[in-house]
């Protein structure tokens, strides 16, 4: 019987190293990358848990599992880091240590 | 170029064996990305992206830089040469840029440990990333 590849493993692969890329933007569009190959993730898995001598392509899915987490940490903690500064100094604060930066310069 | 033309006609009397047709279509790829350069105008898209950087939500609204902040700037220095320049302002574009293109050859050829690699390629990215955001939030201090 032929191997079938685990579908999705490649688009979790590339959801998974596009969520450190997207790091950009507060940190949502990491998040939201992250997320959805987390989810693309654990379905595969659990198809590959099931019957494991059906599928290969395992790997991709693993690697990108590790990588959706890693992004999803760092985009988290990214996310809290903006909400925290702008909580205690906020908008008025930001915008007087703006303005004293481009003085030095 | 010519030189590995002429090394590939020798092996063309059994090009239809799958090696031999990938190393065929990579070739075909590499010829027609050099010609395409050539067609393109580079100093006009060179002043195009600089005039029309993409800002940064949080660099304008909140005054912190982000993760990416640089990025851009980076990547018009890379297109204009300056190799150096460059990876000081943003170290983690070239190893980023290296890593995607792996990453479309390793869904296209499917690479023994391709999975692995790119997981040791993209550890080194978030290192370079944090570590580079850290130094840069620090000099402001």
């Amino acid at each position: 019987m032929e191997k079938q590849t685990l579908p999705n493993s490649t688009l979790i692969l590339v959801f998974g190293i596009l969520s450190i890329l997207g790091c950009c933007c507060y940190g949502i569009l990491g998040l939201i990358f992250a997320i959805v190959a987390l989810v693309l993730a654990k379905k595969a898995t659990a198809m590959y848990t099931e019957n494991p001598e059906l599928y290969e392509g395992y790997n991709n899915v693993k690697t990108g599992k590790i990588l959706a987490i890693i992004g999803l940490i760092l985009s988290a903690i990214y996310l809290v880091f903006v909400v925290i500064m702008f909580a205690t100094i906020g908008y008025e604060g930001y915008m007087d240590m703006v303005r004293e930066q481009m003085g030095q310069y | 170029m010519k030189v590995i033309w002429i090394w590939l006609e020798s092996k063309w009397d059994n090009i239809n064996e799958p090696k031999n047709l990938i190393y065929l279509k990579l070739l075909c790829l590499l010829q027609g990305s050099f010609y395409f350069l050539g067609l393109l105008r580079m100093n006009e898209i060179i002043t195009f992206l600089e005039n029309n950087l993409l800002f940064c939500p949080s660099k304008e609204f909140i005054g912190i830089e982000c993760l990416g902040c640089g990025l851009q700037r980076s990547f018009i220095l890379l297109i204009k040469g300056e190799f150096l320049n460059s990876i000081i302002m943003y170290p983690a574009l070239i190893p980023m840029l290296i890593m995607i293109g792996y990453l479309v050859s390793h869904i296209y050829f499917d690479f023994k440990n391709g999975a692995s690699i790119l997981k040791y390629f993209y550890f080194l990215n978030i290192i370079l990333i944090v570590a580079n955001y850290f130094i840069k939030q620090l000099s402001y201090i």
